[in-house]
């Protein structure tokens, strides 16, 4: 028998998950912002369960809510997974379809072949499954037009968010065009050097920041995308320089 | 009949109990009529024993020891066993320095003296709540002037009230030997700013404990 999605439901879907390297994850709002007040309590009042069977599922050990209270102070909700591991006295925590993302498999086509494949060919389930951050944006505006699930994760950001700006936010801009004039001449570059910025979200300021990146990505060009040139961009390798708090 | 040195001693004390609450909504906490209140802080009234009780009872200490401090024979911090803080000497930055003391005092106390503290502070609590709530609620009257709204209690946002309603419900919940529900206990866990498995440890101890000692 199918079941049936509730609003509920449909509002647990819709938020945006932030893994962090301490086993917790924090919860935002699907636009990537901080819930109000009345609606982190309205969740919590109707889903702690299912937040922590999530977290369980995944798991990590603990959700926050993060809500802006009155005069802007940002309140933040622990949802523990002990407290379902203990209300379901000792079971295994069911599992939640609604709130489990798809397990889609990765595929493990090799970067190169992204690279040079002809365009009419590339197959976007290849970008889709892809465990590299891959990116197109117009190699006019250098407005940003995809980002497949790994890249989003590296940001932390939905993609409604991450995908309102364009590549001049998170590039150095001199970098930047040296870089685009480059795909346009050489029409793809291999392990290609250079620096730029990530997003990441910081829970003791309860918003997200920038932090400066070290990386090597493999560029190309396509002739069209979304009706116009653009450039497909694979990370193969990204390390962190040092923080600065912006 | 109280002699003067006395009746100045308690109407400092009434004075200091009741800062800027209005009268009339301050005195049925304590049990004693408005007029007989005012008598007291005007250095005026009476001491009849049914009064005197009352006040002892809102203070928390006996009949007896309100004499003694009224006497002069001790300090209300010495009755009430209160931390002396140097409020005076040292210029606080901040009144959560005061608090903090407190709670560090609070960590030397023995079980029932701290649950009889807590139990003052509830109902503290409450009485500001309530007091705030009806605060809120009122309608202003165009023909009053807005002094009235100067001279009451520092009012609190709705965000504060909530906070404090919801940490009343738990605390309610507790003395009639329910646990708080998990949701409560997220949200009193964001409030308070503490774990929420350290809080839900601490309440099922508390609930523990009363248990026992109604069961004798």
């Amino acid at each position: 028998m199918k079941r049936m999605v509730s609003n509920l439901d449909l509002a647990l879907l819709s938020l945006q998950w932030v893994g962090c390297e301490d086993s917790t994850v924090i919860v935002l709002k699907g636009d990537g912002k901080l819930f109000t007040q009345n609606v982190a309590e309205q969740l919590i009042d109707l889903a702690w369960d299912k937040i922590a069977r999530f977290c369980a599922n995944q798991g990590y050990k603990c959700a926050y809510l993060y809500a802006e209270s009155g005069n802007h102070n940002i309140k933040r909700y622990a949802i523990p997974v002990e407290l379902v591991v203990e209300a379901i006295s000792g079971n295994l925590p069911e599992s939640n379809e609604f709130l489990t993302p798809s397990d889609m498999p990765k595929t493990n086509i090799d970067p190169d072949t992204i690279l040079f494949i002809p365009e009419p060919e590339l197959l976007l389930t290849w970008l889709e499954q892809s465990p590299l951050p891959t990116y197109i944006n117009s190699m006019q505006t250098q407005r940003k037009f995809y980002a497949n699930p790994t890249a989003l994760a590296a940001h932390q950001k939905p993609p409604e968010d991450f995908l309102s700006g364009n590549a001049y936010d998170l590039n150095d801009p001199d970098e930047l065009d040296r870089r685009i004039r480059l795909i346009a001449t050489e029409k793809r570059l291999n392990c290609y050097k250079y620096e730029g910025w990530r997003w990441f979200f910081d829970p003791n300021a309860g918003r997200f920041r920038l932090k400066r990146m070290a990386f090597i990505s493999n560029f190309r060009l396509l002739h069209s995308f979304n009706g116009v040139p653009c450039w497909l961009g694979q990370v193969v390798q990204a390390s962190e320089l040092g923080r600065k708090n912006l | 009949m109280l002699n003067s040195e006395i009746k100045q001693r308690l109407s400092h004390l009434c004075l200091r109990l009741r800062g800027n609450t209005p009268l009339r909504k301050f005195t049925p906490s304590v049990g004693v009529s408005a007029a007989a209140w005012n008598a007291w802080e005007n250095e005026s009234g009476n001491w009849g024993i049914g009064n005197a009780r009352k006040l002892a009872n809102f203070i928390g200490i006996s009949v007896d020891q309100l004499e003694q401090y009224l006497k002069g024979e001790c300090s209300l911090e010495q009755e009430l066993g209160l931390p002396v803080l140097n409020t005076n000497e040292v210029e606080m930055s901040d009144q959560n320095d005061v608090v903090e003391q407190v709670i560090h005092w609070m960590n030397s106390l023995n079980l029932p003296d701290l649950m009889k503290l807590i139990s003052a502070g509830v109902r503290l609590a409450e009485f500001t709540v309530n007091l705030n709530s009806e605060t809120t609620n009122q309608q202003p009257n165009p023909l009053q002037p807005s002094t009235q709204l100067r001279t009451s209690p520092e009012r609190k946002s709705e965000s504060q009230l909530q906070e404090a309603e919801l940490a009343l419900k738990c605390w309610r919940d507790l003395s009639q030997g329910k646990i708080p529900s998990n949701p409560e206990l997220i949200k009193l866990a964001a409030a308070l700013d503490v774990d929420t498995v350290w809080l839900k440890k601490t309440i099922t101890q508390l609930h523990e404990l009363k248990g026992n000692e109604a069961n004798g």
